[in-house]
């Protein structure tokens, strides 16, 4: 093999196939110019497929802050139940929640998180997680769609102690409901949530208020719990709801953020009973609400609601007897399951 | 190697150098560009979460009040915030005060007389929490202050009642400003 070297105005020579004589010769300055092009090239490509990914974390954090901040504005107060309008993206979206009931003390977080679907059903950079620390957001793990059904009711016990904000992104199909549930349900004008016949054709997770194998959902009004993906969750009062629609951890997690949130408010009603004393309206309610703050405090799991619901219905008797002008909360109306 | 060559590869080098330099400031001032608005929009986002907040928060748990009244603050259980520091965190404001009755409107907060559970009633301010941040908004609602009042009709007779009063809460925001260094 001969290596061939010649000076020529373009700089070196360099052989690419010296087999024969008439083989390929390309110029130093191609040569570098290629290098030096495909690293520039190599760089922008780099550079704009950087400024896509954080374009779209942009993108995706953005409306992961706008979701919350539409929860802010969501306050039921005393009513029984608010049906927000429905949440609609301008593309498929997955949203994604986390819960942690034992970070920020006392009141625990949970984060949303959010991402596009593009096409072949691929999705975007995740977005920031964002936090929602006045909120209960009840919903499972990752909600995926562009149209989102929210709905908001209270939890009473016995005093109102936050909202349940549920989100869904599938039909439901409520099998032999109480009548008092399917009324209230009903009442909220829910797109998602159906109640067929046994021979109707439904579509959706299948609730059951019955024993039925081919349920999803199982739920016991009798026993007070609810079987999702073979878990046992227990509810007290309007929970009903936020353990059907809510994945099981999320929903534990939340019924602790909950009881968090009595530890903060139960002093609060100690402290209104010490003042409203000043106007003549003495109130018997202290020694049960510490039992009941204590109780909130040591709640490991929603099984032990039970216990504290017990406590919450004699404050609630205790309250209800008091002077009309002396009451420290409104009674609530009992719900049938 | 001659010199002549030797020069080409520099000129190329330069070039190229010229060449990357300009596609960075072409890429910076698009970036520039491109976020430009990103202060503006992460306070208008700030702005839009602390209102919507402040219009919610009458009804939260913490300030309603004992009839099913919106928009109504129970001043007994607003007083007992004062101390409960757990809070701050919890809502998305810098700043969260009530002006419990109308004739304290007009007044600066320096003038109004600072709330305690020892002076309430008789008192025009109750600060929540302050977090003492620069460049912060206020934002406002017209609320119901509500509170339990007792009538003595003598003979040792009398009643409770709520009385009710046009208040104000006022939350503050922090706006970010790029120029500002915290």
């Amino acid at each position: 093999m001969r290596i061939k070297k010649r000076y020529a105005n373009s700089g070196y020579l360099i052989p690419i196939y010296s087999g024969n004589k008439k083989g390929i010769e390309m110029g130093f300055n191609w040569l570098f110019a290629i290098v030096a092009g495909g690293f520039i090239l190599f760089l922008a490509i780099y550079a704009a497929g950087r400024l896509v990914n954080s374009g779209s974390i942009v993108g995706n954090t953005l409306n992961a802050k706008n979701f919350v901040n539409i929860l802010e504005t969501w306050e039921a107060g005393l009513a029984a139940g608010v049906k927000p309008p429905e949440l609609q993206f301008r593309t498929d979206t997955n949203l994604y929640f986390g819960c942690s009931a034992e970070l920020e003390l006392p009141f625990g977080k949970q984060t949303v998180s959010a991402s596009d679907i593009m096409f072949n059903d691929r999705t975007s950079e995740i977005g920031y997680s964002v936090a929602i620390r006045s909120k209960y957001i009840f919903t499972e793990n990752q909600l995926r769609g562009k149209r989102f059904y929210p709905f908001s009711v209270g939890f009473f016990m016995p005093f109102h102690i936050a909202d349940l904000i549920i989100f869904s992104d599938r039909d439901y199909c409520f099998y032999d409901a109480p009548a008092q549930l399917q009324n209230d349900l009903q009442q909220l004008q829910l797109n998602n949530v159906l109640f067929p016949n046994k021979t109707t054709a439904c579509e959706g997770v299948r609730v059951c208020f019955s024993n039925n194998a081919e349920c999803d959902i199982v739920v016991s009004t009798s026993g007070k719990y609810v079987i999702k993906e073979d878990v046992k969750m227990y509810y007290y009062g309007n929970l009903i709801y936020a353990a059907i629609f809510s994945s099981p951890e999320i929903y534990e997690c939340n019924v602790k953020r909950l009881m968090n949130k009595l530890n903060q408010l139960g002093p609060i009603y100690l402290d209104k009973i010490e003042i409203i004393k000043r106007k003549n309206c003495e109130s018997n309610v202290a020694p049960k609400l510490n039992q009941l703050i204590t109780g909130a405090e040591t709640l490991s799991s929603s099984a032990d609601l039970a216990i504290l619901a017990k406590v919450s219905e004699d404050i609630d008797s205790i309250n209800e007897g008091a002077d009309p002008g002396c009451k420290l909360y409104k009674n609530q109306e009992k719900n049938e399951y | 190697m001659n010199i002549k060559s030797q020069l080409r590869i520099q000129e190329m080098a330069f070039m190229l150098v010229g060449v990357v330099l300009f596609f960075s400031l072409v890429g910076l001032i698009g970036m520039g560009i491109l976020y430009s608005g990103i202060y503006k929009e992460a306070n208008r986002l700030a702005d839009q979460k602390t209102f919507g907040a402040m219009v919610a928060l009458a009804d939260s748990p913490e300030f309603s009040c004992v009839s099913s009244k919106s928009n109504c603050i129970d001043g007994d259980k607003a007083i007992s915030l004062i101390n409960k520091t757990n809070y701050v965190k919890f809502w998305p404001f810098t700043s969260l005060r009530i002006i419990t009755r109308y004739s304290a409107f007009n007044k600066g907060y320096n003038q109004m007389i600072k709330c305690s559970i020892a002076n309430y009633p008789n008192c025009d301010l109750i600060t929540i929490y302050d977090k003492k941040v620069a460049g912060e908004i206020a934002s406002s609602n017209f609320i119901a202050f509500c509170r339990k009042e007792y009538q003595d009709f003598g003979n040792l007779q009398g009643r409770s009642y709520d009385k009710c009063e046009i208040g104000m809460i006022v939350a503050g925001t922090e706006y970010k400003n790029p120029k500002s260094k915290t």
